[in-house]
């Protein structure tokens, strides 16, 4: 049990490691996507700006608050689409019959697919994180929380990802409804909870869980409470268990046309 | 001109073929009208209005934002002009009866007309099943409005076009595409000029937001002559220095083309 972790561990780390060396070896396309992406999300400053300017706060939340919001839903997406970065491709891979190349490697094919690959602008969206919650001015402490509570989140954010690219193997193109429901997952994920009630909260915290992704990680950091954060774990372990239960049912009804690629 | 009519025509022939790939626009499109409309029905709190206007209008401004950014774009002015020119795909253009940029875009025009018709229906659906329907509505205001929007359209496209032409000097012209895009995204949809403070809004009524997005929207909720005619005014200047600049950019630039074989 103990090897098997280690060896998905090693699984991840490699597959980090050669798929950032390949994203560096345009320096300056990849310098610039990633400068690019932290000035992105740093427009949007202007945006909350504004909006304070016509309201001083949005359901108790202050302009730090929102920034924290940023920082928690930039660092979570960042580090899904960094380390798990070929999730968002399940379903064109079932689709074209690339999934192939993956059922032969003597590797867990889930893991072993979703790490195959990495963006170079999401390493901006994970520095902006950082920024951010050091010009709020947090301590080490906090700067420590704030990375498991973004691991996390990128954890929740990829296992709805699989869920939805895994109905590839049922509607077979699934391309759309994925992107479109992580869109709606990644729109409310930066505006304030508070700004949400009744039906909508209630869906934001389960069928779209943008709630424990970035709301809850961000109640933890403003005031820290052990059973907000075992929550959290508990329902970061059932979505992870979903996920990785229908990956596999659908697995079980894959097929292909012998497509011959090779994966270099 | 009729050749540049059966461009568009064709293009749009081929579009009617993928009518199913809109679906997923109408999902992100309703997803992010109903995170604006949740967000100003919190701060329109005990307020009728602001800044001159109501909820009701400030709803449907951005149903008319947000409808200009999903209708207007196609990959034929984003993607397809650099494309041309990096590959060298456009000396092939150079030698036939027609000229490349009329080309392209009336096949713009005929790439987004599918996309059009279905988003004014869908956002007016939705615009009314979220806030009701337009309080300040005046028929008479709807072609003035049409002239602005299809004015905006435009300008949208000339500026897509010229920063697809920028692929002649640099080798990546994504930076301005993204700062054209993030301008108006950041400025141009969530408010009016209204709402932005005094020292922003000389730069925003320079800026393209001015007459790509504001001017329609605010025809459609808050129509008056006089602003029309001001409006108007600085799409027409916003369109001359335009096709200046890409016909000078053009010019210069297919001088530099330089392909080899193929």
């Amino acid at each position: 049990m103990l090897t098997e972790v280690r060896n998905h561990i090693k699984l991840i780390f490699t597959s980090l490691k050669y798929n950032l060396l390949k994203e560096m070896e345009y320096r300056v396309a990849f310098i610039s996507q990633v400068i690019g992406m932290i000035l992105n999300n740093g427009s949007f400053i202007i945006q909350w700006i504004i909006l304070f300017s016509l309201q001083s706060h949005f359901g108790g939340y202050l302009f730090e608050d929102v920034m924290l919001i940023w920082a928690v839903a930039a660092g979570a997406y960042g580090l899904n689409r960094i380390i798990f970065g070929n999730s968002i491709n399940i379903s064109n891979y079932v689709l074209t019959g690339k999934l192939d190349s993956y059922l032969v490697q003597p590797k867990n094919v889930l893991l072993n697919l979703i790490v195959s690959r990495s963006s170079a602008s999401a390493i901006g969206d994970l520095l902006y994180g950082y920024i951010v919650i050091f010009i709020v001015g947090f301590t080490l402490e906090s700067i420590a929380l704030y990375t498991i509570l973004i691991l996390i989140g990128a954890i929740i954010f990829t296992a709805f990802t699989i869920i939805m690219q895994s109905l590839a193997f049922w509607l077979g193109r699934a391309e759309g409804i994925a992107a479109g429901v992580e869109n709606a997952m990644l729109m409310p994920s930066t505006y304030p909870e508070g700004l949400f009630s009744g039906v909508v909260k209630t869906i934001l915290f389960t069928v779209i869980p943008v709630g424990y992704m970035v709301y809850l990680p961000v109640r933890i950091l403003r005031q820290f409470d052990i059973l907000t954060m075992l929550s959290l774990l508990g329902f970061t372990a059932l979505i992870v268990v979903i996920a990785v239960f229908i990956f596999y049912r659908g697995l079980k009804r894959y097929s292909s046309s012998n497509l011959m690629i090779v994966r270099m | 001109m009729r050749k540049y009519i059966l461009v568009a025509k064709s293009a749009l022939k081929e579009q009617l073929q993928y009518l199913g790939n809109l679906f997923g626009g109408f999902f992100v499109y309703g997803i992010i009208v109903f995170v604006f409309l949740q967000l100003w029905m919190y701060i329109y709190q005990g307020s009728s209005s602001i800044n001159g206007y109501s909820l009701n209008q400030l709803v449907w401004y951005i149903v008319i934002t947000e409808f200009i950014v999903f209708a207007m774009n196609s990959p034929v002015i984003s993607t397809e002009i650099s494309n041309d020119i990096k590959s060298g795909k456009l000396a092939y253009f150079l030698n036939k009866p027609y000229h490349y940029l009329i080309f392209v875009l009336f096949k713009h025009i005929g790439t987004i007309i599918p996309a059009i018709i279905s988003y004014i229906v869908f956002g007016a659906i939705m615009g009314i099943v979220y806030i009701g329907p337009l309080e300040t509505f005046q028929i008479i205001s709807t072609p003035f409005f049409l002239i602005n929007l299809t004015l905006g359209g435009l300008i949208f496209a000339l500026i897509y076009i010229l920063i697809g032409l920028l692929s002649f000097w640099v080798e990546e012209n994504a930076p301005f595409k993204w700062i054209f895009s993030k301008i108006i995204i950041v400025l141009g949809i969530t408010f009016p000029l209204e709402f932005m403070p005094s020292w922003l809004r000389g730069f925003v009524k320079l800026s393209p937001v001015y007459t790509v997005t504001y001017a329609p929207a605010k025809m459609f909720v808050d129509f008056s002559f006089d602003e029309f005619f001001s409006l108007i005014m600085a799409q027409g200047i916003y369109i001359v220095v335009l096709i200046i600049l890409i016909v000078i950019a053009y010019r210069k630039g297919v001088r530099r083309l330089n392909v080899n074989g193929g």
